[in-house]
């Protein structure tokens, strides 16, 4: 447990941002290169040090200027999925919020961080599935110089891919479900129910062919035909993973419709939880880093401490608060950020 | 007249053009460009006269697309080819790999490029009419499709293979002994010609 103190505005959040950019390459906080540069900076390198599985130490760095390049023990890497998940980081943060409350997107990109971190090949499925949609949806928007044959046979790239994805994000629905109810995570009180929902047409119509893969490619391929018209009309694809959501239903109710704020804060939370449980199975390695920025400041005290309890079990956790909450008990190295520069660790000392 | 600080017009002009080379940053560009500089004068002069005559000398070979400085290549001309058998690839620096890995002996065609909405390519900006032509012509039997394994390279063997179904010749593709993301311009011979054995026939 490392805990990072200091007022707002100190660079906590920051350093966090740069841990998971060095695991995911992408920012918890924004989509925008260009909110990642300082300002009347033309780009920012940044490095550190993992471990993989086996303890061994990995030097990663990624310099982004006009171009980006990636070194993992200083070779160089050519393709983002070879570079990602060295270390594998799940976030508790202030936005995680938006699980709940936002956009259908918000969860679909927490559906597929998740998968990838938890299952190597997914994100081969799921790039070739955006090229081939984008590729479809580009074709029907240009029907005088794609032909009918060509759309048909980007389909059966779309339907391969799509299904996977599918496929995938059904069975992690079904698995965070499982480890809501098997861990009950303590977050929550006992009585209290929360469960997820994939939903999708694609998965509502895939539904009858009972997971034979032929049957499953016919009818995903009925459901493209059925709809061609329309996707013409649209210039658009109204079929596919990249409609589906993932609906968050708390003892009967959805949240987003009826939650109020402090239910959606902790099934957000829970929904985390529910994740590093799987991401740990699947890798069947319990080493993840976890990255907490302040998410606990809105909880009462008896969420507090069973927010510290899942916490302490096992990872290695970067926390960044103003002030060190009494139900968090002495970390083991406290460090103070102050004008975007970090103290030297005040280690924990044993007193027993 | 050049600025401080800036390479003269006619250097700037030579990193310029380097810089529009696949895989070479400003950097690069710039080193070459400085090397170039110290060539003695015949070398300077052969290079020049080698780039000005390329497109003058090398052109696509008249029935299969490969490279070649006669009217057809030096493959469609050699008799001792497997006539019936025809492999198709998108470029012709392709056609090369595949030549080096000596695994192949029947005959090429070059697509000139995958179907590729993403970059504008449908079926007309492909050799796709001339092969159709060539299947007429020739007693090919086999084609064995060898475009890349990613989206557009598969769905390029698709639209490849419905558009010949109904002509009475054996269709397969290329085997994954090629590893997803790389293309035959990098792959070693041993898996070509394991990719080109396990082949399989496209439903
Ligand atoms: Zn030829």
């Amino acid at each position: 447990m490392n805990c990072f103190i200091g007022r707002n505005g100190q660079g906590k959040t920051n350093l966090l941002e740069a841990v998971y950019y060095l695991s995911l390459l992408r920012s918890f906080r924004t989509s925008r290169l260009a909110d990642l540069i300082s300002w009347k900076k033309n780009g920012f390198v940044l490095s550190g040090q993992a471990r993989d599985s086996a303890g061994r130490p990995v030097d990663l760095a990624v310099s982004q200027g006009l171009e980006r390049k990636l070194l993992i023990n200083h070779n160089p890497v050519y393709r983002a999925s070879d570079f990602i998940n060295q270390f594998v980081c799940v976030t508790f943060i202030p936005q995680d919020l938006e699980l709940i409350q936002g956009d259908a997107l918000l969860r679909r990109r927490f559906m597929d961080i998740a998968i990838s971190q938890s299952s190597p090949g997914f994100l081969r499925h799921l790039q070739a599935y955006g090229n081939a949609l984008k590729s479809r949806n580009a074709m029907l928007r240009n029907l005088d110089k794609y032909p009918r044959t060509m759309i048909t046979a980007y389909d059966c790239q779309m339907i391969r891919e799509g299904i996977a994805v599918e496929l995938a994000r059904k069975e992690f629905a079904r698995d965070i479900n499982q480890s809501l109810e098997e861990k009950s995570v303590s977050l929550l009180t006992a009585e209290r129910r929360l469960e997820v929902r994939y939903l999708s047409r694609l998965s509502n119509l895939l539904q009858c062919s009972d997971d034979d893969p032929d049957q499953l490619e016919a009818t995903y391929r009925q459901g493209l035909e059925k709809s061609y018209e329309r996707d013409c009309r649209y210039g658009y694809t109204a079929i596919g993973p990249h409609r589906a959501d993932l609906s968050c239903i708390l003892d009967g109710n959805l949240l987003n419709r009826y939650g109020s704020q402090g239910e959606c804060r902790i099934a957000s939370l829970a929904l985390r939880f529910a994740c590093l449980d799987i991401i740990r199975r699947r890798r069947g390695d319990d080493d993840v880093t976890l990255i907490v920025d302040d998410v606990f400041g809105e909880l009462d005290a008896f969420h507090r401490r069973h927010f510290f309890a899942e916490l302490t079990h096992g990872s290695q956790v970067l926390l960044a608060c103003t002030a060190i909450p009494p139900e968090l008990g002495r970390p083991d190295r406290l460090y103070n950020v102050s004008a975007g520069t970090l103290s030297s660790p005040q280690e924990k000392h044993e007193e027993e | 007249m050049s600025k401080p600080g800036q390479y003269p017009e006619a250097l700037h002009h030579i990193i310029a053009c380097f810089s529009r080379l696949p895989g070479i940053g400003r950097r690069t560009a710039e080193r070459l460009a400085i090397a170039i500089m110290s060539w003695p004068e015949e070398h300077l002069a052969d290079f020049g006269t080698a780039l000005c005559e390329l497109r003058q000398r090398v052109h696509p070979c008249a029935i299969c697309g490969n490279f070649t400085e006669t009217p057809t290549c030096a493959i469609c001309q050699d008799e001792t080819r497997q006539r019936g058998l025809l492999c198709v690839v998108e470029h012709a620096s392709q056609v090369m790999a595949l030549e080096n890995s000596a695994c192949f002996h029947g005959l090429y065609h070059v697509l000139g490029g995958k179907l590729s909405p993403l970059s504008g390519k449908g079926p007309d900006d492909l050799r796709l009419a001339e092969l159709q032509e060539r299947l007429r012509q020739q007693p090919i039997t086999e084609l064995i499709i060898a475009t890349s394994p990613d989206v557009e390279g598969e769905a390029t063997a698709h639209f490849i293979a419905n558009m010949l179904a109904d002509l009475p010749i054996t269709i397969s593709r290329i085997a994954a002994g090629v590893p997803v993301g790389s293309d035959l311009n990098f792959a070693d011979a041993a898996t070509l010609a394991m990719a080109l054995q396990g082949r399989r026939q496209i439903d």
